[in-house]
């Protein structure tokens, strides 16, 4: 156990306000459990999700430069996220203002005439919950505090697209050794998840792409990429596929009922957040981890592993 | 003989007989099959500057047709049609015409930015994607993508707002879609939830539903943003050379 | 005469900056981090060379042997130099381990380069499965006599790739250069393979091939014309395994059309990077990197082998990616202004 991380500020971003927030529970019950502390960002924006950038890139680095300023004028020096396209987009904005002279100066313009001052790169370390809960508690310490071990529970890790790429925007990943994540071969999740006792299985598609972008837009499309991860997972023997990113979890719910419904395909594998699985291990209750509040059921494999 | 990936020709560029008789040799048939000589004269010389000026297609000079995107694409894998690299090529040589074959399926990149991360000169293929869906919406040869919608009603809640509501998000974008707010698949998914929440949350989510989230005192922000969109949108039509004030779709 | 000119690295350049400068009676001090001299293709135990298709540990063992027999040449090899002054004619230096500053009157660089370490591709699965090598690798399997074979279980491979570029042409991991001599050596290596495994087909994965100069005969036709190497236009992104083989996806450019091919063994044609310490040489010898992390070098047509620093010269792949040929040709010609720097240092050397 360090003392890095233990006090940081917390961006949930909307998705964990609306649909997502079981894992919005889950993170902050697995906080508190392990002595973590979070503070929301006060009066935070959306981070544009995949969709702003579209419109305009530089728009969503402005929109996350005035939530990494909050965490700047709130005092913290990192600020955590759980939702991949926050985290995302939070790098992406470091990234870009550290780089690229045109996104500075647009982000400078808008500030300004919004009536603020603009961010400026290298103030804030944007860091994913993953990233938290490895390095605030690491997983030697999470092995001890386990009541409820995830033992015999096959775990399919399923990190998406934005944790990892592009992978420039990352420059802490594929440093080598057991402390940087690959962007390749991510573990963190792996290495949490197996110190709560689950048992992973190897499964080749944890950063393949659910079609996220197009859930609703080419809904084929997103149903097509989520029946091939929900397959795949099923055939390297998972009972469920932990997530750490709420556009992937509710797009593999989503396209799981779809895929029944419209082509007539059925899978049984499960879907839950990491920090889910990870309360549960710590010994909060299903409920207490917002199970229920999830789009999937997966009360009948929980209570069949003896879980929450 | 055969012709050999006879996949990259036409269907209306192969010519084949069913009577021929050439010298005195019958070559009915497939024995007649010949392709249409076609020759491309009228390039567009500033197809790739257009490109170029549009958000996510600043480097696409840069590439050299190495292939690697194409075949880490995650749309690739499920239509071999969907190939970012051809057109790019299409792109840089301005052979409009040919890239504009292939309309309706390049607006379906996922941004997974499988492409991007791969790629050995940054062209950054995910950004050409989306210029290129962006200049043909432009230049009027496609209509807005269901995709472009999206991105739209998405952008507007949080330019107005600065924050997302979903259920909102889904309605606003079912309707100008013109689909049926209630998805069969949707409802039965909903309904299960609906039975397995507590009674209190669930009364909150309804309140949530009439007390929609919102950043505070982000009118300032809405205004810098409706400015830059409107400087950003007469620089691009300029670019393109298209009348600067757009008519409101 | 007497003070002896300090050569840094004895890979073929700095063995032939050595040999040049002693045999017209000048004495050398010559000084390897490793335990023995040769470079690279001792070291790494390279098989072949492109172009004499001497083994390397006759040609290049040829040429430590004349040094370690020639008494004007003191060898100290496990050394690095950990101090370095002075101005040209006069240069101060210490060697690790010793308490006496040194002389030089002249000073050649010839620390050569560094393997890219394939690590930092784990797309391309190096380090994942054991039947992904590397030119290297496969150097060794046939310097060794031990033959072609698939490390996971020692079967001979009857399908080999060879992917080109690993490690260089590749903005994403900061390699902007050619590494020059690996589209050639993929050709050599396509063809000895060929040769001991007639049943075993070769297919080499390229984005341009370059075989520069007289190579382009000797090498890439005769591998396509004699030995049937087959050569696919795609750069491949990502290697795979089906649990037996591994799985080579790419898209064939030429025809426009996805193409996977199961193979026994992938080889990746790692590129040269600058030397790893290069950033710990340069500050000690007070000579700076060019943009990419070689030697720069301080005139091009002017000084054969200057550096930055005057009186300081450079030869071999120090200062960028070099063949063994052309590597021996700036060793002579920096010992040759190392000599003219030696007798007339007021005046530039030619
Ligand atoms: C797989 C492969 C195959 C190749 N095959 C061929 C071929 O067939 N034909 C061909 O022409 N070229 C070939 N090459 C290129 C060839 O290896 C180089 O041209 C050659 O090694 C360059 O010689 P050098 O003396 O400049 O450097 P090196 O061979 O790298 O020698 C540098 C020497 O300096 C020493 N050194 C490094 N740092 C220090 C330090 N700080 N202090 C003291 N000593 C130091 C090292 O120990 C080493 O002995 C091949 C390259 C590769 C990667
Ligand atoms: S990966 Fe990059 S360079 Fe290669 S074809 Fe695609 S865009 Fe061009
Ligand atoms: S970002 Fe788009 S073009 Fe690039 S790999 Fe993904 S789907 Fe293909
Ligand atoms: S020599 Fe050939 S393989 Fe080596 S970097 Fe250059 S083009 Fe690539």
């Amino acid at each position: 156990m360090s003392n890095k991380y233990r006090k940081v500020a917390y961006y949930p971003g909307c998705a964990l306000e609306g649909g997502a927030s079981s894992y919005n529970r889950s993170t902050k019950e697995v906080g508190k459990k392990l002595g973590l502390e979070l503070v929301e960002l006060e009066n935070w924006n959306c981070c544009g999700a995949m969709e702003v950038k579209n419109a305009d890139p530089k728009l969503q680095t402005f929109l996350s430069a005035r939530n990494l300023k909050i965490a700047e004028d709130m005092g913290f020096d990192t600020v955590m996220s759980p939702c991949n396209g926050c985290y995302h987009n939070l790098k992406k904005a470091e990234y870009d203002l550290a780089h690229d002279e045109a996104s500075r100066e647009t982000v400078k313009k808008l500030a300004h005439r919004a009536k603020t001052e603009p961010y400026q790169a290298g103030k804030v370390e944007t860091i994913h919950a993953l990233d938290w809960i490895r390095d605030a508690i690491g997983t030697d310490e999470l092995r001890k505090q386990v009541r409820n071990s995830l033992k015999g529970l096959k775990v399919a890790n399923y990190y998406g697209c934005m944790y990892t790429r592009p992978r420039h925007i990352f420059p802490e990943k594929d440093q080598g050794g057991a402390n940087s994540d690959s962007t390749y071969r991510p573990h963190f999740m792996d290495d949490l998840l197996a110190a709560a006792g689950a048992e992973n299985v190897e499964y080749p598609l944890k950063t393949a792409c659910c079609g996220g972008a197009h859930t609703l837009s080419d809904s084929d499309t997103s149903t097509r990429l989520v029946l091939n991860l929900l397959t795949t997972a099923e055939a390297c023997g998972a009972e469920v596929i932990a997530t750490e990113c709420p556009t992937c979890h509710q797009g593999l719910e989503m396209h799981q009922a779809r895929a029944e419904k419209v082509f007539g395909k059925k899978t049984k594998v499960k879907m839950l957040y990491f920090t889910q699985l990870l309360g549960m291990a710590l010994g909060l209750s299903a409920r207490q981890v917002g199970v229920h509040e999830n789009l999937s059921d997966s009360r009948s494999l929980l209570k069949e592993k003896g879980l929450g | 003989m055969p012709i050999l990936s006879k996949h990259l020709i036409r269907d209306e560029n192969l010519i084949r007989n069913e009577n021929l008789v050439i010298e005195g040799v019958d070559v009915s048939g497939d024995w007649s099959t010949f392709i249409k000589t076609r020759v491309v004269q009228d390039y567009n010389d500033s197809l790739q500057e257009d490109i170029a000026a549009l958000p996510g297609g600043e480097n696409i000079h840069r590439c050299w047709q190495c292939g690697s995107c194409t075949n880490t694409c995650t749309i690739n894998a499920l239509n071999p049609d969907f190939n970012p690299r051809y057109w790019i090529y299409l792109i840089r040589i301005g052979m409009e015409e040919e890239l504009i074959r292939d309309k309706e399926i390049i607006w379906q990149c996922v941004s997974c930015n499988k492409c991007t991360s791969v790629c050995p000169r940054d062209v950054m293929p995910e950004g050409v994607m989306r210029a290129t869906a962006h200049w043909l919406e432009l230049k009027g040869y496609t209509p807005e993508s269901p995709a472009t919608i999206f991105d739209k009603v998405f952008s507007s809640q949080v330019f107005a707002k600065g924050k997302i509501e979903e259920g909102r998000l889904m309605m606003r974008f079912f309707k100008k879609t013109g689909q049926k707010l209630t998805q069969d698949w949707l409802v039965g998914l909903i309904r299960g939830l609906v039975l397995r929440l507590p009674i209190g949350l669930l009364t909150r989510m309804g309140l949530s539903a009439l007390i929609h989230p919102r950043t505070r005192d982000w009118s300032n922000h809405r205004m810098a943003i409706a400015e830059y969109i409107t400087e950003q949108k007469a620089l691009h039509r300029k670019a393109l050379g298209l009348p600067t004030t757009e008519e409101s779709r | 005469m007497n003070t002896p000119v300090l050569v840094v690295g004895g890979g073929p350049a700095g063995l032939s900056a050595a040999h040049s400068l002693a045999s017209t009676g000048q004495k050398v001090l010559l000084v390897d981090k490793a335990d023995r001299l040769g470079g690279a293709p001792i070291l790494s135990g390279y098989a072949k060379l492109v172009p004499s298709g001497e083994w390397a540990k006759d040609a290049i063992g040829g040429m430590v042997q004349r040094i370690e027999s020639n008494p004007l040449v003191e060898i100290q090899t496990r050394t690095t130099i950990t101090e370095f002054s002075g101005a040209p004619g006069a240069f101060k230096y210490m060697l690790a381990g010793e308490e006496q500053t040194r002389e030089a009157g002249a000073t050649i660089l010839c620390t050569g380069f560094s393997h890219f370490d394939p690590v930092n591709k784990p797309e391309l699965g190096f380090g994942i499965f054991p039947d992904v090598v590397t030119t290297t690798q496969v150097e060794q399997m046939l310097s060794s006599g031990k033959g072609v074979k698939c490390l996971s279980d020692g079967r001979v491979p009857e399908r080999v790739a060879i992917l080109l570029c690993v490690g260089s042409r590749d903005r994403q991991i900061g390699r902007e250069w050619c590494s020059k001599i690996c589209c050639t050596v993929s050709a050599n290596l396509a063809m000895e393979i060929r040769e001991a495994l007639p049943q075993c087909s070769v297919y080499i994965y390229y984005m341009d091939i370059r075989t520069f100069g007289l190579y382009e005969d000797a090498y890439y036709w005769e591998s396509q014309e004699k030995y049937r190497v087959k050569y696919i236009k795609s750069r491949i992104a990502e290697v795979t395994s089906d649990g037996k083989r591994l799985i080579v996806k790419g898209e064939d450019t030429l025809v426009k059309r996805p193409i996977t091919i199961p193979f026994d063994l992938v080889v990746q044609a790692i590129g040269m990077d600058p030397n790893v310490d290069n950033a710990r040489i340069a500050s000690i010898f007070g000579v700076e990197l060019e943009r990419h992390g070689f030697l720069q070098r301080g005139a091009t047509y002017r000084a054969m082998g200057s550096t930055t620093r005057p009186g300081l010269l450079v030869a071999g792949a120090a200062s960028g990616p070099e063949t063994i040929d052309d590597s021996i040709a700036q060793g002579q010609a920096a010992a040759m202004a190392a000599l003219t720097s030696l007798k007339a240092p007021a005046t530039e050397a030619a």
